[in-house]
């Protein structure tokens, strides 16, 4: 397999990150020369391609999608026909207006497939997989942070209060909603 | 994962008669035209878990209109019953009311709770901490209204800030800040409060001071305290060399004449008791004369009594030895006189006449009597006299020796007696008191005169103080002046206390000021910090639906000024690196596919505050194909994460998501509701269900 747009490897990371999230991998015979990633899952089947420009991927897309729905049909995935992509990860930003018409027209055409097209894809891991994220399961989104008293615990000292009194004040706040430090004296003697 | 289970509404919005409606599945969707109920599902949902809902009270052309039972249902309550399910079991909330009172019954595992009690324990199953906190977290990303779908957009710049902070737990730093911020004040007033103690003694002080000046000012005007304080002033001059002591310049100044009076009497009272003692032991010392200790020898006078005594023993031993010796004489020749008479016959041979031998042995015992009885009555004679002069010679002795003893007494007597004297002397050559010291006096002869003239001294500037204080005191300034003293010692020793207690107060206030600034400065870099860490998750759920072609990065810029947070949606060009407002550059299509993707990003943030289902009522407005199916692939992931229900009036989305969202491997289903038109009794509903049973796909119908 031979990558056309990103660095050597590319359509690698992507089959790694795909693999992980549960899709197996496949060859389409007789492509006629087109290096795609052929990634299906229960959901969708997906001809991953990689790309150096938007020119590149309007070269490629009348044959993938035609290749890919057909291939599909031979092997009778009627539940899976409108689950059909064609994913191109495309080195180039879309730098000029004609790269952005040429993009917003070939994903507009849902006719066989849907095509998702992502430009500016980086050789790393996070940009591919950002790129292949309409295919991806959604990660947990949940923020995974540090407890906020605890990070301000961390951080007032930095603003001049002493460690062990920012640690005082917090740990009283969370026993009683309320800061006693330190513990006043009692009432002065003359008074 | 809490689900829900299924719904029954009756006398509610759209529904008059009793309608149920199952809802068991990963998601549910409900399609329909226009009108024909799907909103009022979505509403009794809301309803059911909140008792309210807010988003009518627009339509309302008067104040007690009613918007939530059925128009043909006027006079009945709305009822709703909505059925969960948990790991631990099935959860009935039942919810009565109108649109101005509800109630609720919640049961769960076999027990039933009501009214305020129900409401929070719902809250805390759906994972919020009040019946509020719930409401509010089903309108921001639990039921995504179709009326409301730009809602999180039009959300003002504050209130997205304080969602996103609540969202993130982050509201915890606020009541940190309001609690440092009491604490700051709390000491704050205690510390003012000290102040104004502090400067409300020292005003008092200076009005004392004031006072007590001028009360001391009237004393001295009047003429005959100044010559009573004259009187002391000569006293002073005249024993300078005497005394020496120090006259208060101030006449005011009792307590400091007090205290000179207090020392004047000690001095003349030690002094006197020294003077006496001091008289007494001259006196007893002259009565002991000055004999030399050399002349008095008592060890050789002690032998030569003892000589004397021996020789007058001596004699009297010889007296007694000469005496003895006669007496055994005349026995012996008593003792022949006494034998002889045995002898002799009871008749005379010569005159035959009878013998009286009594009368013989008497004239015998005289016969011998001159010869010996005369040296022994000489003998005793000179006991006698020896006797005599020994016991002569014995008290003589007795007298000498006691008069030895008595001399050596006298003696010891003289030597304890100077010992003191010159103790005495000692004590009154340093001898000062607080006030006044008197001058030394040396030698017993001249120490007298000093004594005295001290004595006579002290008592002079004694009565002159006294004098002084006498009319000082009787004066009727005096007793105000003695008051005006003493609350002036009493105020200075508060204003002290109350200084110090001031200085720990203000330094208390100081690190209170302190915190509060730090937690104000430091909650805002931490709020920076988590709110910046969640902008990759929008992001994510923006680049999965893609709606626009350049601007292809979401995110939100967070200002904070003046201690107010304000949170704006950005979109960004990255290429060109372009940031601008969604608003400005969207179409109405694209704008909601930004807001579907801040909902739903919030929804899928909340963590333990999260719902777990996801509500999307008629979400794909003027949305095109490509969105459409973006947005359908979207809800097939979202589907794994949440139970989702999705309301759509367009068949077209309808059929395409029902095809998405039918299940791919056994133990899912999709259910689909389909309300197929609408009349007086409520709402048509048909339904089926998808699920994988094996590798068929099962069709269940209603």
């Amino acid at each position: 397999m031979t990558d056309v747009g990103l660095p050597p490897g590319t359509l690698s990371i992507a089959q790694e990150i795909l693999s992980g999230a549960g899709f197996e991998f496949t060859d389409i015979p007789n492509w006629q020369g087109i290096d795609v990633l052929i990634a299906e899952d229960e959901f969708s089947l997906a001809a991953i391609y990689s790309a150096k420009n938007v020119a590149g991927v309007e070269e490629a897309i009348p044959e993938l999608q035609i290749s890919l729905a057909n291939w599909a049909a031979e092997r009778g995935l009627v539940e899976k026909q409108w689950d059909l992509y064609v994913v191109a990860l495309v080195a180039d930003q879309l730098a000029s207006d004609e790269d952005v018409t040429k993009a917003e027209t070939m994903t507009s055409d849902l006719r066989l497939v849907r095509k998702i097209i992502r430009a500016g894809v980086g050789p790393d891991a996070g940009s591919i997989r950002s790129a292949l994220a309409p295919l991806l399961p959604l990660e947990d989104q949940r923020v995974q942070t540090v407890e906020p008293l605890t990070r301000l615990e961390e951080r007032l000292p930095e603003f001049g209060v002493d460690a062990d009194v920012a640690r005082s004040a917090i740990a009283a706040f969370k026993q009683t909603r309320k800061i006693e430090w330190p513990v006043p004296n009692d009432e002065a003697p003359g008074d | 994962m809490m689900k829900l289970q299924g719904i029954e509404a009756e006398a509610f919005r759209g529904f008059r008669d009793a309608q149920h409606m199952p809802l068991d599945a990963d998601a549910v969707l409900v399609t329909g035209g226009n009108g024909v109920g799907k909103t009022s599902l979505v509403d009794a949902i809301m309803w059911a878990l909140t008792g309210t809902l807010p988003h009518l009270t627009k339509w309302r052309r008067r104040q007690n209109e009613e918007v939530v039972v059925n128009r043909y249902r006027e006079g009945d309550i709305a009822r709703v019953e909505l059925e969960l399910l948990d790991g631990d079991g099935p959860v009935l909330v039942r919810r009565t009311g109108n649109s101005f009172a509800t109630s609720l019954l919640l049961s769960r595992n076999g027990s039933r709770t009501t009214g305020e009690e129900a409401e929070i324990e719902l809250a805390k199953l759906l994972g919020s901490r009040s019946p509020a906190r719930l409401a509010e977290s089903l309108e921001q990303w639990g039921v995504l209204r179709q009326d409301e779908l730009r809602g999180v957009l039009n959300a003002t710049p504050a209130e997205l800030h304080s969602r996103l902070r609540e969202l993130l737990g982050l509201a915890v730093l606020d009541d940190f800040e309001s609690a440092a911020t009491a604490l700051h004040k709390g000491r704050k007033d205690a510390a003012a409060g000290a102040r104004m103690r502090v400067n409300a003694s020292r005003q008092e002080i200076k009005r004392l001071e004031s006072d007590v000046a001028a009360l001391a000012a009237s004393i001295r005007d009047e003429s005959w305290i100044a010559s009573a304080h004259q009187a002391i002033t000569h006293a002073a001059d005249r024993h300078r060399q005497l005394i020496q002591l120090e006259i208060p310049a101030t006449a005011g100044e009792l307590d400091a004449l007090r205290a000179l009076l207090v020392d004047l009497r000690g001095a003349y009272d030690d002094l006197r008791r020294i003077q006496t003692e001091r008289s007494a032991l001259l006196a007893q010392l002259a009565r002991l004369g000055d004999r030399p200790i050399t002349e008095l020898n008592p060890e050789e006078r002690h032998a030569a009594r003892l000589a004397r005594a021996e020789v007058a023993a001596s004699a009297l031993r010889q007296a007694q030895d000469s005496l003895a010796a006669a007496r055994r004489e005349l026995d012996q020749q008593a003792a022949l006189a006494s034998a002889a008479i045995p002898l002799l016959s009871d008749i005379c041979p010569v005159c035959r006449q009878p013998i009286n031998h009594s009368d013989v042995e008497r004239r015998l015992q005289e016969a011998i009597a001159p010869g010996v009885r005369e040296p022994m009555a000489a003998a005793q004679k000179r006991v006698e006299d020896v006797q005599l002069a020994n016991a002569a010679l014995e008290r003589e002795l007795a007298a000498e020796q006691s008069a030895d003893e008595a001399a050596l007494a006298a003696l010891n007597e003289r030597k304890a007696i100077d010992q003191r004297l010159a103790e005495l002397r000692d004590a009154l050559s340093d001898r000062s008191y607080p006030t006044i010291r008197l001058v030394a006096v040396d030698g017993p002869a001249v120490g007298e005169e000093r004594i005295t003239a001290q004595l006579d001294a002290l008592r002079e500037l004694g009565q002159a103080v006294r004098s002084y204080l006498l009319v000082a005191e009787e004066s009727k300034q005096g007793p105000a002046l003695a008051t005006g003293e003493q609350q002036l010692t009493e105020e200075r020793t508060k204003v002290r206390f109350a200084a110090e207690e001031l200085e720990r107060l203000a330094r208390l206030e100081g690190e209170a000021e302190l915190l509060a600034r730090a937690v104000r400065e430091a909650g805002v870099t931490v709020t920076q910090e988590s709110l910046t860490a969640v902008n990759p998750k929008f992001a994510d759920v923006y680049q999965r639906l893609a709606p626009h072609p350049t601007f292809t990065v979401l995110g939100l810029d967070h200002e904070v000024y003046r201690n107010r947070g304000r949170t704006l949606p950005r979109l960004e060009d990255p290429l060109y690196q372009v940031s601008v407002n969604p608003g400005a550059v969207c179409s109405v299509g694209q704008l909601n596919v930004v807001a579907l993707s801040y909902f739903l990003a919030l929804a899928l943030l909340a963590g333990e505050r999260s719902l777990p289902f996801v509500v999307l009522d008629d979400p794909l407005q003027s949305l095109d194909d490509a969105n459409v199916l973006g947005f359908a692939d979207f809800c097939r992931h979202l589907q794994s994460e949440r139970q989702i229900l999705v309301t759509t009036h367009d068949y077209r989305f309808g059929g395409l998501l029902e095809r998405k969202l039918t299940p791919r491997r056994p133990g899912r289903s999709t259910l689909i509701l389909d309300f197929a038109s609408w009349d007086r009794s409520g709402p048509v509903v048909r339904w089926h269900r998808r699920e994988r049973n094996g590798q068929l796909e099962v069709l269940a119908d209603q």
